[in-house]
């Protein structure tokens, strides 16, 4: 297994920022390595969300009214597919269950949710220890605007994010590696919100085939619409941080799995929650 | 982005790939420490200002070293240097008085006038009360702007085009021999025997990926042997082909020719067509055929490499076959014979000695040379290449290098170890594994 392997790490990365993935939509990448040409990454995560508090416009925390809770279930389906060297495609798409409920009822919005098709440059390298690549993704939603349906802001959007990614040996088998990406997504409706976003993520391996990573990642989203809705994946303007530890496990030399926990920090106009995720990853 | 199998990896390679590499009668001590000591009680440094100790010019070669005295009483005397040229001749030599108390250390700067360019050896010295000793390096001045005083050929191309056409009218007839063995973990390996230039069959060891499928088309790592009977072993990888190919009268090659160690560099020497390493290229080349020949392959992505021999072969054949995408070459022999005239070092006593025997004008043999100068070859190669250097290395010295290095006209990467001999540290092979997965789009 002599010089390839960046593979097994590449697919790591995509765990630990995928299993970050919220009911927000957020959308996952490997960091700012390809992936081989003709070879196809595909990822299917199943996440559990649940908020019961929430942090107000001013981010004090309070619980929901009614005693109220939020949470999400979602399956998505990840995949990169090395089109050149320097080339990667990516598309995902995601499947979600919003549940909202308190002492008056519950409502249940379940659909496909803003699936993402786009790609993934590589540009340049630091001897080669630390790589560079740009990130461009349109965002397609995939709900009606319906009651039953609506699980995000049904509005087209695009996602463009700068992405660095090295590693690095610990000595013996282990070995580390860190990703740093920042970027922007718009969303095309008329109050539809920016948002700025970045993640930090750093991992170890720990051995061959075992490794356990942690990662940050916030979100600004600014909108003139600053309404707070229960189900959280209707609101526009808020911000939040998220720390999560995953740990992972390679199975083969294409096939991993990653159990993830991620807790809300700090935040404004959102719910405190947490989300806990499993990862199938396989290479092609 | 590596792991534990990655770094295995490259540490075979560079353990096979240098112990293979230096002709052993050709192995000589040199003073290649960074510190001299006595007891440990005086400790001698010395390290260049700039880290490849590659000077310009117009500027001072500069030495800082370090005296540490361990002793329970002070030491005194001077610190100096002196400076030679390539045929040992002083240019100059100056020292600066030096006191250290007990139990200290200090730290002095040497400053050597600047020089015209070209390589120079350097002899840093200590003689305070308890403790002599010296230390030798070699320093280089602009470099770059080294050339070679002869020039190539006027038919070198035609008599290479020349043993190509001859090379392809033999049917390779390859046979891809199962080695159940000699398999690892996830690799198989096979042994190949292909017939070669003048009907000498070669061998080498393919390692495969057991796990490879039957689309997938295998990024190419050919591998060519250093000097010395014993040739190259198989070398193990995922996600890649390994050809460790053993050209004639190496390793499992001997068939028909089987020359001593020393030897093989004077076999036929003085008959250009009939030199034992036109074959060894031609073997090169067919090597590459049998690549070529196979349709689980990536032809587009083959990195050729080799240390000493195996780095002059590794560029000969990137130079005359444009079907290698990377070439990497350490320590690599060959360059420049004729400003080796009165070396006493291999390769040039190897020829003096086997034109004395044979009653042969030397000068009969540097024509035949020139055809198979590396500094000849080095022009035509445009693939990517990567080389890496030891400044004190007496079998590739750094000046016939820089000859061959200055007449490159690709893209490529330099490693320059002040330090080292005929050697290379393990670090170069990192970055060459590196450089190949980013080149040959492998991660």
């Amino acid at each position: 297994m002599p010089t390839k392997n960046i593979n097994p790490i590449v697919v790591k990365i995509l765990a630990i920022v995928f299993v970050s993935c919220t009911f927000l939509g957020q959308q996952a990448h490997a960091g700012a390595w390809p992936v081989r040409p003709g070879k196809v990454l595909v990822s299917l995560t199943g996440s559990y969300f649940k908020a019961s508090r929430l942090w107000d416009r001013k981010g004090k925390s309070s619980a929901y009214a009614d005693s109220g809770s939020f949470n999400s279930k979602g399956l998505y389906l990840y995949s990169e597919i090395g089109a050149s060297r320097v080339f990667t495609v990516i598309v995902s798409v995601p499947y979600v269950s919003n549940t909202y409920s308190d002492t008056r009822g519950k409502s249940t919005q379940s659909s496909f949710g803003d699936a993402e098709v786009g790609g993934r440059v590589y540009l340049a390298n630091i001897n080669f220890k630390f790589y560079f690549a740009i990130q461009g993704t349109v965002i397609v939603p995939l709900y009606s605007d319906s009651p039953t349906q609506n699980v995000g802001y049904q509005s087209l959007g695009t996602d463009l994010r700068l992405v660095g990614s090295g590693s690095g040996s610990l000595g013996g088998d282990k070995s580390c590696y860190y990703t740093i990406e920042i970027g922007g997504r718009q969303y095309a409706t008329g109050n539809g919100p920016f948002q700025l976003r970045s993640t930090v993520s750093y991992g170890i391996n720990l051995d061959k085939k075992d490794q356990l990573a942690f990662s940050g990642s916030g979100v600004l989203s600014q909108s003139s619409d600053k309404a707070f809705r229960g189900n959280l994946s209707q609101n526009k303007d808020f911000s939040y941080v998220q720390a999560s530890i995953s740990a992972g496990r390679s199975f083969t030399k294409n096939f991993s799995v990653f159990l993830a926990y991620n807790q809300f920090v700090v935040g404004r106009n959102t719910g405190i929650g947490s989300n806990v995720s499993l990862s199938l990853i396989n290479k092609f | 982005m590596y792991n534990g199998y990655l770094k295995i990896f490259y540490q075979t390679l560079f353990f096979i790939l240098i112990v293979s590499s230096a002709p052993s009668f050709a192995k000589e001590g040199k003073n290649v420490k960074n510190t001299t000591q006595v007891e440990d009680d005086v400790v001698f440094t010395a390290e260049p200002e700039k880290k490849e100790a590659i000077f310009e010019s117009h500027e001072k070669i500069v030495y800082n070293v370090n005296v540490r005295n361990n002793l329970g009483e002070e030491q005194a005397g001077k610190v100096g240097y002196v400076l030679l040229d390539l045929q040992d001749k002083v240019i100059k030599q100056d020292g600066i008085d030096v006191k250290v108390g007990k139990k200290t250390d200090k730290n002095f700067t040497l400053k050597i006038p600047a020089q015209s360019p070209g390589f120079y050896k350097v002899q840093l010295t200590i003689n305070v009360t308890d403790y002599d000793d010296t230390i030798r390096r070699v320093v280089g001045v602009d470099p770059k702007k080294i050339k070679s005083e002869t020039s190539k050929p006027g038919d070198f191309d035609q008599f290479w085009q020349n043993a190509r056409d001859t090379l392809a009218m033999i049917p390779m007839e390859a046979k891809v021999i199962p080695q159940p063995a000699l398999d690892r973990d996830n690799s198989n390996c096979y042994l190949v025997e292909l017939k070669s230039y003048e009907h000498y069959t070669i061998r080498g060891w393919l390692t495969l990926p057991k796990d490879r499928t039957k689309r997938e088309k295998l990024p190419v790592w050919f591998i060519l042997p250093g000097y010395g009977p014993r040739g190259v072993k198989p070398i193990y990888g995922d996600d890649l082909a390994i050809f460790c190919l053993n050209v004639r009268g190496v390793g499992n090659s001997k068939d028909k020719i089987n020359p001593t160690e020393e030897g093989y560099v004077t076999t036929n020497i003085e008959n250009r067509y009939k030199y034992i390493y036109r074959g060894v290229i031609m073997d090169c080349l067919r090597g590459l055929d049998f690549i070529a020949s196979r349709p689980d392959f990536d032809l587009n992505n083959i990195l050729c490499s080799g240390a000493s021999m195996g780095g002059y072969l590794a560029i000969a054949t990137s130079s005359l076959d444009k079907r290698v995408k990377l070439c990497s070459a350490n320590n690599p022999v060959f360059s420049d014979y004729r400003s080796l005239m009165g070396s006493k070092e291999w390769p040039m006593k190897s020829f003096v000695k086997y034109t004395s025997q044979k009653r042969i004008p030397l000068s009969r043999v540097m024509n035949n040379l020139d055809y198979y100068d590396l500094k000849n070859f080095a022009p035509n190669m445009k693939c990517k290449s990567l080389v890496g250097i030891g400044l004190l290395d007496n079998l590739a010295p750094p000046y016939n290098q820089y000859v061959m290095i200055n007449s490159l006209t690709n893209k490529n990467k330099l490693f320059v170890y002040p330090n080292l001999a005929h050697e290379v540290p393990e670090q170069i092979y990192k970055y060459l594994s590196n450089w190949m997965m980013d080149e040959f789009g492998m991660f």
